[in-house]
């Protein structure tokens, strides 16, 4: 995170702590007290009824059907099931070393439009077995509203950046100064770019995959089969008006993999898509690889 | 316009006997005439909690300036996690 006013940095990070508080304990598929996991078991003794929800688990899972209407399904919050088949059931570094064993067969997830909410009488209603998985966009929402809290409660400009998943809001004039990398953190990162508004989100598969007995597998679904997708993208980073757009978008190009960059192009998202053999492409406005040099 | 197409969602869950999903603001599930209340609750959500700018926008929202190049080392960094 980094604020404009260093005087705030403490209430700052307070702020933000908070929020991840509050969107752990409402969104987090592994915590078995999180309200997910609550409504899931909930959802199976209702037989599929409406259960009613807390605000913001409702806001959560509204945010996560929205980016599956607006990718045609490519992002789908139904990919818990698929996910725990490939052992991807806990936390990630307790599956990073690897789990036992075989490749599913091919199963469609149930789909998004399974799910039903009910803003009105603040309820949702999930078929019995269908896990939801908010992994697509809780960080991103996460990382929208933690910078909403902060701009509103302090008056200074902030960057929060959750796992590489970065919100704007009241930028300095020149921006903030961001790396793009393959992986979040690559202090070897190869490019910068300055962000004035809005969020900005890099997806790939090369820091969450692992081994599912022999089988190489990773963290993206492609809701068609519940398989790991196969893409022709190792990482896509795209620029939106919200952190929760960006990564919308570039989890949507992951797994739309050669339509992406038409897509993107057609949703005037500034873009960059990076092939899996390392050649670029560039769409809406984002800057050539040439525009350089760039030192990170 | 979104009271109509609440309108007529009340009028096919009723026929069809089914849920649709609902994804935005004003469709579905939502009695006639009270979308209103559907859009305060909404509205009373974001600003209880930040909310989610892109949330309640009906489509994926272009950034207000595209990201522009710069030579000096940045402090943050955006890959994949």
């Amino acid at each position: 995170m980094i604020v404009v006013d260093p005087c705030a940095v403490v209430l700052a990070v307070e702020l933000l702590g908070r929020e991840l508080d509050i969107v752990e304990a409402v969104a987090s598929r592994f915590r078995a007290d999180s309200e997910l996991n609550e409504l899931h078991r909930a959802a199976a003794m209702a037989g599929g009824a409406p259960v009613p929800v807390s605000a913001e688990l409702l806001e959560a899972i509204s945010v996560g059907l929205r980016a599956s209407r607006l990718t045609g399904g490519s992002v789908d919050p139904t990919v818990g099931i698929a996910l725990c088949r490939l052992g991807y059931d806990r936390d990630f570094p307790l599956v990073a070393d690897g789990v036992e064993g075989d490749l599913p067969d091919p199963d469609p997830v149930p789909g998004w439009r399974s799910i039903a909410v009910d803003r009105y009488r603040s309820t949702v209603a999930v078929p019995p077995g269908v896990v939801i998985d908010l992994g697509a966009t809780a960080k991103a929402w996460a990382a929208d509203r933690a910078a909403a809290v902060i701009e509103t409660h302090i008056g200074c400009g902030v960057l929060v950046s959750l796992g590489g998943d970065l919100a704007v809001r009241s930028a300095p004039r020149d921006g903030f100064r961001v790396g793009i990398a393959d992986i979040c953190g690559d202090p070897a990162a190869p490019l910068a770019v300055s962000v004035t508004s809005g969020g900005l989100a890099t997806s790939g598969i090369g820091n969450r995959s692992w081994m599912l007995g022999r089988h190489p597998v990773h963290h993206l679904i492609d809701p068609g089969t519940g398989l790991p997708v196969d893409t022709c993208w190792r990482t896509v980073s795209v620029a939106a008006g919200s952190c929760v757009d960006a990564n919308t978008a570039s989890t949507a190009a992951m797994v739309m993999s050669e339509r992406a960059a038409a897509w993107l192009h057609d949703h005037h998202l500034p873009s960059r898509l990076v092939r899996n053999d390392g050649s670029t492409v560039v769409v809406a406005g984002w800057p050539a690889d040439s525009d350089g040099p760039f030192t990170c | 316009m979104t009271k109509a197409i609440g309108t007529a969602s009340v009028a096919a869950v009723i026929g069809l006997g089914v849920y649709f999903s609902q994804a935005a603001p004003g469709h579905t599930s939502t009695p006639a005439g009270s979308t209103g209340v559907a859009a305060s609750v909404g509205a009373t959500t974001a600003g209880s909690g930040g909310g989610s700018q892109g949330g309640q926008s009906s489509g994926l929202t272009p950034p207000a300036n595209a990201p522009v190049p710069v030579q000096q080392q940045a402090p943050v960094v955006s890959g994949s996690s």
